[in-house]
């Protein structure tokens, strides 16, 4: 199915290289995105561990932390 | 200024002053889209201003994103793009964390179902060769008006390029609505 592009006001279908340009950078963006919530996710499990370790609370952290 | 005869002081028109000149400039008339998946405005961008705004009204089929890449004589640049934001909910307020070396810029983010959001984008110098920046603010509804979402972008692409344009594409389904964009005027 051709994809539809606004361009300068006029909307047409996007060319051949236009539109799998845009499903590349689709699929970039959504590996990326996968990518960014996994760190995020190895950063809160860290986190949980370290205060585990510590034996404190969340909240406690961010008392002791000011954050 | 005196009233002239036989008009009310309503119906006087003031001239404007010279060298007084309007603060933003309109440089591309309000343009609808519809149902597509990307807009382009090339030639928005040059040497009469500095810094622009973008207004953007849209709703997309999808929850997805808007991304921005800037263009150069209808060039998409599709590297070195780099940003930070944040989005707050009833509940929690989110990093969305160092997006390093991207393909795009996340402008904002979508609700999907057709709710209509808003996002107001602040570029600064595309036409100057040095990085180019923007400092992006998005109203967005998740499935209801009653339940607003904040979030922010500010971000940049690392080039010297000079930029006269952009794109602004969702990575998923398709968007409608509108956007506008205005020059900041530079001189008093």
């Amino acid at each position: 199915m051709a994809l539809k592009i606004n361009d300068n006001g006029v909307t047409r279908n996007m060319t051949t290289d236009e539109q799998a340009a845009h499903e590349a950078w689709q699929a970039e963006v959504a590996t990326q995105a996968v990518a960014q919530a996994e760190a995020v996710a190895v950063k809160a499990s860290a986190r949980a561990a370290l205060l585990t370790k510590l034996g404190i609370t969340e909240a406690e952290a961010q008392l002791l932390l000011g954050s | 200024m005196g009233v002239p005869s036989g008009y009310t002081s309503a119906q006087v028109v003031q001239a404007v002053p010279t060298g007084i000149a309007s603060a933003l400039v309109c440089v591309k008339a309000e343009t609808a889209f519809s149902a597509v998946s990307s807009f382009t405005a090339d030639g928005v961008f040059t040497s009469s201003y500095t810094n622009y705004l973008i207004l953007i009204k849209f709703a997309n089929t999808s929850d997805a994103s808007l991304n921005l890449q800037f263009r150069a004589a209808t060039t998409t640049t599709t590297t070195n793009y780099n940003y930070n934001g944040y989005q707050m909910t009833s509940t929690a307020a989110q990093s969305y964390g160092y997006y390093v070396s991207q393909s795009s810029l996340k402008l904002a983010q979508t609700g999907g179902s057709s709710v209509i959001g808003y996002c107001e984008a602040n570029i600064y110098s595309p036409q100057i060769a040095e990085q180019t920046g923007l400092i992006a603010t998005n109203l967005r509804f998740d499935g209801s008006y009653a339940a607003p979402v904040a979030q922010g972008t500010t971000g940049n692409q690392n080039s010297s390029t000079q930029f006269d344009g952009f794109i602004v594409s969702t990575s998923a389904g398709t968007t409608t609505g509108s956007y506008t964009v205005y020059g900041y005027a530079k001189t008093v």
